[in-house]
């Protein structure tokens, strides 16, 4: 018998396959990480410089500078870096909208995909386990996810060694912004793609899976809008009970799909 | 007498409060192709998802290769089933090497690499492996979808309408498909509403609707009709003498053109029905005894039943 490894790797491979057939699949993900980049390049770069305004000389300064009081290496910055690097923090939170929508699209067409190709009951009938399944389904889109969220970290170091004030790219290595992008980005990713998952067994439709996936935008959006208006940083205690959450939220959602996988409804139940 | 593969016993499922599957009963051998036989929602695709581990029986219980159907070892069964479902179901943008492939190693065949090869050759697929299955014709997809259900090389295959909505030189092939799996000593349970098809392939054909009806070769099954009817060819129009073969005693015969097919309880009556046929006045040519078709003898069967 092979292992629940191999079996998972082959179906998953399956299906990165055929995403590579489907260019139309992964180019809006990819023009995603430029739309959802470009509010902060405005803000930190475009914005001072048509306005002839500083962002030393905007409200971001001051809570800039109470934050640069407690963390040292923000006080090394210059004024304008202290605000770059304070904005950019803030954008960190709105980046991970990335993943989160730019995946969605596979995971729905996974499920729905294989019940709209009639390939399910053939799957089923070889002795990969409902476990198995939901994983293989979830792990291409959840790679492709990591990719998405590793680039846009990318992008954004890389405007930031262009354009930034020196010294402002290194704060995107910061311990916070790790603990954004290496814990919270992949909580966050699973959690939205768990959903797809389980919402695509219900129906046939990849559109409404991942419109359904995508209300964890929600909490994203209204972190970052709150965080932007508020002019305040979720810190290291409370961005680790967030991760805490997510990662209830992911035993509670994969504890569901196990169950909506049972061979018996898929056959049975799933139109 | 080869080993039985397939057994089932006293199989039933019961969704909700419909009974889909009604205590059935049977064996395959290996080398031996079964033909399963039913109306529409008669529970054969029910069967066959018992049967290959997929639902499992509300009672009874089944064995495929000795082992017995439980949810523990349903993984174990469906190593040693290959079902063909009533869809071809395989991925259109993959090529049909990389769907085989794919399955092999679900399957955890050893060299799914060669085994692959094998079976694509077996099927005459080996040309248009490198092709995208979506490219393939209704008929090539379904021996694809064959090779897909036989690469773990399992000792039983079931297939569900394999050639449903085929042209009939595609059915002919995935028929020969079928004598071949027989040959190599496979048990194979075959369903299909293709009387014809049946009779030809199955060594035994298995009358389902919910429940057995009947089990047996094509030609005892024939004969179990034989003998209970006569027919008696006449010149002219055969409906005119209707009325003298009911008042001798025969049962509600039917008329085709100038023949007269009646119902007899024993080959002892018919004397007196050709005398009766002769005193009203009818020129009778032959006499002979009736041989239903399987066609005849299924929907004597279901209707029966009904």
């Amino acid at each position: 018998m092979p292992s629940a490894w191999s079996r998972i790797s082959a179906l998953a491979r399956k299906d990165a396959d055929e995403v590579r057939q489907q260019p139309g699949l992964i180019l809006p993900a990819a023009a995603m990480i430029v739309g959802l980049s470009l509010p902060a390049f405005f803000l930190l770069l475009v914005a001072p410089r048509l306005l002839g305004e500083p962002l030393a000389d905007s409200d971001f300064a001051e809570a800039a500078g109470a934050l640069a009081r407690q963390v040292p290496e923000l006080g090394r910055l210059t004024l304008e870096g202290q605000a770059q690097a304070f904005i950019l923090q803030q954008f960190l939170t709105f980046s991970l909208l990335v993943p989160v929508l730019g995946s969605l699209s596979l995971a729905a067409q996974a499920i729905v995909g294989e019940k709209q190709a009639r390939s399910l009951e053939p799957l089923l009938t070889t002795p990969i386990t409902v476990a198995e399944l939901l994983v293989a389904k979830v792990l291409t889109p959840f790679v492709l996810s990591m990719v998405l969220l590793a680039a846009t970290h990318l992008l954004y170091v890389s405007a930031m060694l262009a354009w930034g004030e020196p010294g402002v790219w290194k704060t995107l290595f910061w311990p916070r912004t790790l603990l954004i992008y290496l814990l919270l980005g992949p909580l966050l990713s699973l959690a939205a793609l768990l959903t797809a998952a389980i919402v695509s067994s219900r129906v046939n439709d990849a559109r409404t899976a991942q419109q359904l996936g995508g209300f964890l935008a929600l909490p994203v959006s209204g972190l970052f809008v709150a965080q932007l208006a508020g002019q305040f940083l979720l810190g290291v205690g409370a961005l680790l009970t967030t991760a805490l959450v997510l990662i209830v939220v992911n035993v509670a959602l994969l504890w569901i799909g196990v169950r909506v996988f049972q061979r018996e409804t898929i056959l049975i139940r799933w139109k | 007498m080869p080993a039985v593969v397939v057994q089932a016993f006293g199989l039933t499922r019961v969704f909700e409060t419909r009974t889909a599957v009604d205590d059935l009963s049977f064996s395959v051998h290996a080398g031996e192709v079964l033909a399963l036989l039913g109306p529409n929602g008669a529970g054969k695709t029910t069967t066959f998802r018992m049967l290959a581990g997929l639902l499992m029986p509300t009672r009874g219980d089944a064995t495929v290769g000795g082992a017995s159907l439980s949810p523990e070892t349903a993984d174990a069964i469906r190593a040693r089933v290959g079902l063909l479902t009533e869809a071809a179901g395989l991925w259109e943008r993959l090529t049909v090497r990389n769907n085989l492939h794919t399955y092999a190693q679900l399957y955890g065949v050893a060299d799914p690499d060669g085994r692959v090869d094998d079976v694509l050759a077996a099927v005459g697929l080996a040309d248009r492996a490198d092709d995208r299955a979506g490219a393939l014709s209704k008929g090539l997809k379904q021996r694809a979808a064959i090779a897909r259900a036989i690469v773990h090389d399992p000792a039983a295959v079931l297939l569900d309408e394999p050639t449903a909505g085929l042209d009939p030189a595609s059915a002919r092939d995935v028929r020969d498909l079928v004598r071949q799996l027989r040959a190599q000593g496979r048990a194979v349970l075959v369903s299909t509403h293709n009387l014809t098809e049946a009779e030809e392939l199955a060594d035994r054909i298995a009358v389902m609707n919910a429940r057995l009806l009947a089990c047996d070769t094509p030609r005892a099954l024939r004969e179990r009709r034989r003998g209970g009817q006569v027919v008696v060819e006449v010149e002219g129009d055969a409906s005119r003498w209707v009325s003298a073969l009911r008042a001798a005693g025969a049962g509600e015969p039917r008329v085709e053109g100038e023949r007269l097919i009646a119902p007899v309880e024993a080959d002892a009556v018919v004397p007196d029905l050709v005398a009766a046929l002769v005193a009203a006045g009818a020129r009778i040519r032959r006499v002979v005894p009736h041989e239903p078709s399987l066609e005849e003898t299924y929907l004597d069967l279901v209707r029966r039943d009904a």
